[in-house]
C-alpha cells in the first residue's frame, strides 16, 4: 500500500491568531496536561503533519510553541500535551473546557513518515518528547502494513511521569509493535526496566540499511541514540531528530530560535541528524 | 557454546579477537532461569558472571528498613557481573530475574585461571570489564542529570 502525501494547511497569515476552544483537559502526570481543542471561528480544521507545532496564546499571559500531539487524520481535534514549567505553560495547564485561546500555525518541518514507507521504523522518545512523536506513531499504526518492523522506545523519569499510559498499554499489547519502556528511577511497584534508553536498542530487530529513526527528547539522549544506531550500521542520514529552542515568532523573522545557520521554527523542529550533529555537541549553542 | 549471533547484537565484545571470543564461548554453559529467581545476593562471593541472551534481570539494593529497590535492569546483550574480576570479589548488588531468562554462564575461577596462563586473554578481558564499567558510569551520569525532568 502506498501512503498518500499528508495534507496540511498553508498558513497564509502566519501572525494571525485563530480562536480555539478547549473541549477537554486530561491530567497525564503531576505536571503535565493534555488539551483537546476545536476551532472556534467556524473555519476549517487545523490540518498538520506529524512533528509540526503551533504557537499557543493564552490571552493576557503570553505565547509558547507547543508540538501537536494528536492524530493527523483527525484534524477536527487539535491536541496538545503541555508540561507546566513557566508562566504561560502553567496558565495553559490551568485551562478548563469552554475557555478560548489563540492558536497560530501549524509551523515547521515534519517527521519523514511518508518518505519512510516500506522501511523499518525506530521511534525513541524521552520524557515529554513522546508528545511530538505521537502523531507519527498514529500515522505509522494507521498504515501499519506499509512499514516493516516498528519499534517504540520510551524513557521517563519515574513510572508516574509516563505519558499516555493507557495508549502505552494498548501499544504493548500489539504483536506488530515492539515497545520498550524504561525509567530513571523505579518505585516499589514498577516491574519494568530501570536505566537509560540506550541498552534497550539491543532488543530491537531492524534492517539498518532499510530503516528510519525518529528521535525526540533531551539532546544528549538523541546524540547517544544516533551514535548507537550508527554503530548498528544505520546511516545517520536516516535519523531524524526534533530540536527545541526559544521559538518566538514561529516564522523565521526574529532569530530567537537560531541554532548555527538554521532557525528551528522554519528549518525545524524536525531535522536530519546529519545536518545538526556537529552543532548538538557544541557548548552554549 | 556458540555466541556469535549474540556478539553481533552487542557492542561488548567487538574489540575482542575472534580467537579469544571463541575460547571464552567454549567456557560458557547455557542456563535457563525462571522469572523471580535470585541469581546472586549482595556481599556473597562473586564466583561467576553471565551474558544475558534473553530476558531481563533487576539489580537491587536494600536500604535500612526499606524493601529492596531496583537501581538498574539489564537485558539482552548485557554482561552481568563485574565483581568476579575485582577485589573484594563479592557482589555489590542482588540480581533477580524479572522474567524467564536465558544466560551464558561462566565459572569465574575457570576464566581467571585462563587469564593467569594467557596474558593476552587476560588483557582482553580487562579491557572489556573496563569498557563496561565506563559505559555504566556514563549511563549513571546521564541518569544523574535528570534530563527528562529539566527539559
Amino acid at each position: 500500500m502506498v501512503v498518500a502525501p499528508l495534507i496540511t494547511d498553508t498558513v497564509t497569515e502566519p501572525m494571525m491568531l485563530r480562536p480555539f476552544e478547549v473541549t477537554a483537559v486530561t491530567q497525564e502526570t503531576h505536571d503535565t496536561w493534555t488539551l483537546d481543542l476545536k476551532v472556534a471561528d467556524g473555519g476549517d480544521d487545523l490540518r498538520f503533519r506529524p512533528g509540526q507545532f503551533t504557537m499557543m496564546y493564552v490571552f493576557g499571559v503570553g505565547e509558547v510553541p507547543i508540538s501537536i500531539a494528536g492524530n493527523p487524520s483527525h484534524p477536527e481535534t487539535l491536541v496538545h500535551t503541555v508540561r507546566a514549567v513557566g508562566a504561560v505553560t502553567n496558565a495553559i495547564c490551568a485551562l478548563r473546557p469552554g475557555t478560548v485561546i489563540g492558536i497560530r500555525g501549524p509551523y515547521g518541518s515534519s517527521w519523514p513518515v511518508v518518505a519512510a514507507t516500506g522501511r523499518d521504523i525506530i521511534i525513541v522518545a524521552g520524557g515529554i518528547g513522546l508528545a511530538p512523536v505521537r502523531p507519527a506513531i498514529y500515522h505509522v499504526l494507521e498504515h501499519r502494513e506499509s512499514y516493516g518492523s516498528v519499534s517504540i522506545v520510551y524513557g521517563s523519569r519515574t513510572p508516574s511521569d509516563l505519558l499516555y499510559i493507557d495508549e502505552i498499554h494498548d501499544w504493548k499489547s500489539r504483536f506488530d509493535l515492539n515497545v520498550q519502556i524504561t525509567v530513571d528511577r523505579g518505585d516499589g511497584t514498577w516491574m519494568g526496566d530501570v536505566g537509560v534508553v540506550t541498552p534497550l536498542l539491543n532488543r530491537l530487530s531492524f534492517d539498518a540499511n532499510h530503516a528510519a529513526a525518529i528521535l525526540c527528547g533531551p539532546e544528549i539522549m538523541m546524540r547517544v541514540i544516533a551514535k548507537e544506531l550508527a554503530r548498528r550500521g544505520m546511516p545517520t542520514a536516516d535519523v531524524s531528530v526534533s530540536l527545541e529552542r526559544n521559538v518566538k515568532c514561529g516564522v523565521g523573522f526574529c532569530g530567537h530560535c537560531q541554532i548555527g545557520a538554521s532557525f528551528i521554527c522554519k528549518d525545524g523542529p524536525v531535522v536530519a541528524y546529519d545536518d545538526v550533529a556537529d552543532r548538538l555537541g557544541m557548548e552554549e549553542l | 557454546m556458540n555466541l556469535d549471533a549474540w556478539r553481533e547484537r552487542s557492542p561488548m565484545f567487538e574489540e575482542m579477537s575472534d580467537e579469544h571470543f571463541a575460547f571464552l564461548a567454549s567456557l560458557a554453559e547455557e542456563r535457563e532461569v525462571p522469572g523471580g529467581a535470585t541469581l546472586f545476593r549482595v556481599n556473597t562471593p562473586a564466583d561467576r558472571f553471565y551474558l544475558v541472551l534473553e530476558g531481563t534481570v533487576a539489580l537491587k539494593i536494600a536500604g535500612p528498613s526499606k524493601p529492596p529497590m531496583t537501581i538498574q535492569t539489564v537485558g539482552e546483550g548485557a554482561l552481568l557481573g563485574l565483581s568476579w574480576h575485582l577485589p573484594p570479589y563479592r557482589w555489590q548488588w542482588t540480581a533477580e530475574t524479572r522474567e524467564p531468562c536465558r544466560f551464558a554462564e561462566f565459572d569465574a575461577n575457570e576464566v581467571l585461571a585462563a587469564c593467569e596462563t594467557d596474558s593476552d586473554f587476560d588483557n582482553a578481558m580487562l579491557r572489556i570489564i573496563a569498557r563496561e564499567a565506563g559505559r555504566r558510569l556514563h549511563n549513571v551520569r546521564i541518569q544523574l542529570l535528570d534530563l527528562y525532568g529539566r527539559e
